[in-house]
């Protein structure tokens, strides 16, 4: 095997030195920015700021609040709905990894292998992100509707019993990642996509050349060259799962039987329906917690790529 | 077909002459006499028109001579139709341009936002509140204990509306004394159901019973036609508590046992009793008799539900004829009847009453808060304004009459509206006479919504009629148990 370091594809370029010279020579560029990162700062950290106050406060949106200590924290671990919603989110991350996780891959895969009508193929994949959620979500409710939906009618005209895909506990979830990896693939695609075109020809060349066949291909040049990608959006895919709130809040309102309540839309509901923002922003900074470990894996992973050796 | 429209008119004013001397039933009180003169405050107030003697409605308001004393006021009202009905927007365009003939100072805008309680939280954190707005019959006490409404006293006081409402309604709009909403409508529940369905499985009326609806919905059912034989709100939203209350009344639960006042606080009351007594009937209909359709439907699904003929049976507020009448002007509205709902365990039926009231928001200005009152009153009894609108009816399709909704007022006014109604009713209104008969004859009662923390209950209890139509081994008196449990330590003991 070839042992070569791949400038161009995951190792970043080294960072030349700082001198002496670099803030007065990088002085007026920060100058120039400053006011887009203070924007950035207020509208980004004031509410994270805001809402780890409120979240020890009992808010009140035309007076003064109250300080209420951890009381809204008590609350939230009290209720029983905290640890359906975050079991759901763990059920949704798996299912999701399992089901939707390699489908963008398989896609990328298959598009860049077509030698005519790939952009083509590249659009038609990308289509779903272009159309509005709601809209999305309403033309699914049709798909999956118990009666005379076209998933359902597909299963009869097979001689398959129907089934009640978003009012079946045991369904519902698997029923709303296959929507969300509809909606996400065609991101993922183009990511994908970007990094296997990026893969000098030589290599596969070479590898022909060797007398691999195009899964081996695949197997031992393509999925490692991409996987330092893969890592990033199994954790990017980790972070939006668990923010999951449009599918259940349009399409099944957290049931049925709260199988699909997640911590967003339970926050929502807190906040926006019962008006009780200190307890919602408790859940908020629940979801900050977790959510800000994988972020942090996140930023760590995509600086610190290291390069790969073969 | 005169003759029809004579009994019809007849009848409704009937009823209408009834319903005033009852009142609501929700409270004993009678209501007092109305005020069917032009009030006092007319002499101190020269009024822009001259009040019609023989008009077709009592003229109630003494309209003042200029409002804000003619200086310039902005105010941004609700209710404007969306831009998708162009006859709608043009109507109340020109009912703006004929309140600004009287007031040219006033400058209206308007907002077709229609309320809803999550959405009108992020208008209070905004701070985009409309000068008036409108929110539900449950939350006007909140609305109220927040400060966001704004003190209509004064006004109610000059114009002595106090006797021109509907007591029941007003007392929700009232603490302490003052007044701080206008009601706008009131509706009952009752069984909206689809006349020749029933025919065709060989019923000539709405069942009397609950155990009567379960076996008439079995027959009804037809799930190759995708036909439910019984529907109501189950999509676990606050919506489908509101009607799962309203079952769980026919079964005898009283709103003032849900949430129990007492010296120390409140205590939730509905975990056991009369509430699981309907979650277990529901639990029934869905996995015993399996009636109910199989999608888990919201508000607007559900009234779809009757018009597109998916449903053959479905518990409905009056006012929703309105809006089928509205969104599916083909359905065959004259074969939908309405009825009381049936009669619970103790035989007697009862109709869960809510509806709307417009509020002023309280950062407005007094200036404000009087432009968007009188505005409020003009669309309400300026009688050429009523007449105007149920004129345009022939020619805008959104403006429906008849719905079999409750009285907002008392007395010679609201007898007078009625008969007006009636003359204009585009609706078939002797369909809604079993409804109308019961509700004024009494064999239905009335009762209230939960008002302590009413939504919030709604709410944890929509959640728990989702998970007994969709989990079959779910066990509704534990789940009842456990939702009474958070409801009482997440709501409840935050109540002050």
């Amino acid at each position: 095997m070839t042992t070569l370091a791949n400038p161009s594809l995951d190792t970043p370029s080294p960072r030349p030195p700082r001198s002496r010279n670099f803030w007065k020579k990088q002085a007026l560029s920060y100058l120039v920015i400053l006011p887009t990162l203070l924007i950035f700062a207020v509208m980004t950290f004031g509410p994270i700021l805001t809402t780890i106050v409120y979240s020890f406060q009992e808010v009140n949106l035309t007076r003064a609040s109250e300080w209420v200590g951890l009381h809204n924290y008590v609350r939230m671990f009290g209720n029983p709905l905290f640890y359906t919603a975050w079991k759901n989110i763990a059920v949704f991350l798996i299912i999701s990894i399992l089901m939707g996780f390699m489908v963008p891959v398989f896609l990328a895969l298959m598009v860049n292998e077509l030698r005519h009508f790939g952009r083509f193929f590249q659009t038609i994949v990308y289509l779903p992100s272009l159309i509005p959620i709601a809209v999305a979500l309403l033309v699914w409710r049709q798909i999956y509707a118990p009666d005379g939906g076209v998933l359902n009618s597909l299963l009869n005209s097979i001689g398959l019993p129907a089934q009640l895909w978003l009012q079946n506990p045991d369904l519902a979830k698997p029923a709303i990642v296959v929507i969300m990896t509809w909606l996400g693939a065609g991101g993922s695609v183009l990511i994908y996509l970007s990094a296997l075109q990026e893969i000098p020809t030589e290599i596969y060349e070479a590898a022909e050349l060797d007398g691999f066949s195009p899964w081996q291909r695949i197997w031992y040049i393509t999925l490692p060259l991409i996987s330092s990608r893969m890592q990033i959006m199994l954790l990017l895919q980790i972070i939006v799962v668990g923010q999951v709130f449009t599918e259940p809040f349009i399409l099944t309102t957290g049931g049925p039987a709260n199988s699909t309540v997640t911590p967003v839309l339970e926050l929502y509901r807190t906040a926006f329906e019962r008006s009780d923002f200190g307890l919602a922003s408790a859940w908020s900074v629940s979801l900050l917690v977790v959510l800000s470990l994988f972020s942090i894996v996140y930023v760590r992973l995509s600086l610190g790529r290291e390069s790969i050796q073969y | 077909m005169r003759s029809k429209l004579f009994v019809l008119s007849t009848l409704v004013l009937l009823v209408t002459l009834v319903l005033s001397a009852c009142g609501s039933s929700a409270t004993t009180e009678a209501a007092p006499e109305v005020a069917t003169e032009a009030p006092e405050v007319e002499e101190t107030t020269a009024p822009v028109e001259e009040p019609a003697d023989e008009g077709p409605l009592p003229a109630v308001i003494a309209f003042p001579a200029e409002i804000a004393g003619g200086s310039p006021v902005e105010i941004t009202v609700v209710q404007k139709p969306a831009d998708s009905q162009p006859e709608a927007v043009e109507a109340w365009e020109a009912q703006v341009a004929r309140f600004q003939e009287m007031y040219p100072n006033v400058t209206i805008t308007g907002t077709d936002y229609a309320y809803t309680p999550d959405s009108f939280a992020a208008l209070v954190a905004g701070n985009q509140v409309p000068t008036l707005f409108e929110v539900y019959l449950t939350d006007p006490g909140k609305m109220i204990e927040q400060g966001v409404a704004a003190d209509l006293t004064s006004i109610f006081e000059a114009q002595n509306l106090d006797q021109v409402f509907n007591p029941d309604i007003m007392s929700i709009a009232t603490q302490d004394g003052r007044v701080y909403g206008i009601p706008r409508f009131a509706y009952a529940m009752g069984l909206a159901y689809n006349i020749s369905m029933l025919n065709a499985a060989g019923y000539d009326a709405p069942p009397a019973t609950w155990e009567e609806l379960a076996v008439m919905a079995q027959a009804l059912t037809d799930r190759d036609a995708g036909v439910a034989g019984f529907s109501f709100i189950t999509d676990g939203s606050g919506a489908a508590g509101w009607h799962m209350t309203t079952i769980a009344y026919n079964f005898g639960l009283l709103n003032t046992d849900i949430v129990r006042q007492s010296d120390t606080g409140y205590a939730a009351g509905f975990s056991e009793g009369p509430m699981l007594e309907a979650l277990q009937f529901v639990y029934d209909l869905r996995w015993t008799y399996d009636v109910l359709p199989r999608e888990n439907l919201n508000w607007g699904t559900n009234g779809e539900a009757l018009a597109t003929g998916r449903a053959a049976m479905v518990v409905m507020a009056g006012d929703q004829f309105t809006w089928i009448r509205q969104t599916y002007p083909d359905a065959p509205i004259d074969d939908y009847g309405f009825a009381p709902l049936p009669a619970g365990p103790n035989g007697t039926s009862v109709s869960l009453v809510g509806g709307n009231i417009a509020m002023v928001s309280a950062q407005a200005t007094p200036e404000q808060v009087e432009a968007a009152v009188y505005w409020r009153l003009f669309t309400q009894f300026d009688p050429d304004e009523i007449v105007a609108n149920f004129e345009s009816g022939a020619s805008n399709p959104t403006v429906v009459v008849g719905a079999p909704t409750l009285p907002l007022y008392v007395g010679d006014y609201e007898a007078a509206l009625e008969a007006l109604q009636a003359q204009y009713a585009n609706l078939p209104v002797a369909n809604y006479q079993l409804f109308l008969d019961a509700i004024s004859s009494g064999q239905a009662s009335m009762q209230p919504e939960p008002l302590i923390a009413g939504q919030d209950f709604y709410s944890a209890l929509g959640a728990v009629v989702s998970t007994v139509v969709n989990d079959q081994s779910a066990d509704p008196a534990a789940i009842l148990l456990q939702t009474a449990d958070t409801f009482q330590t997440n709501v409840l003991d935050q109540l002050r």
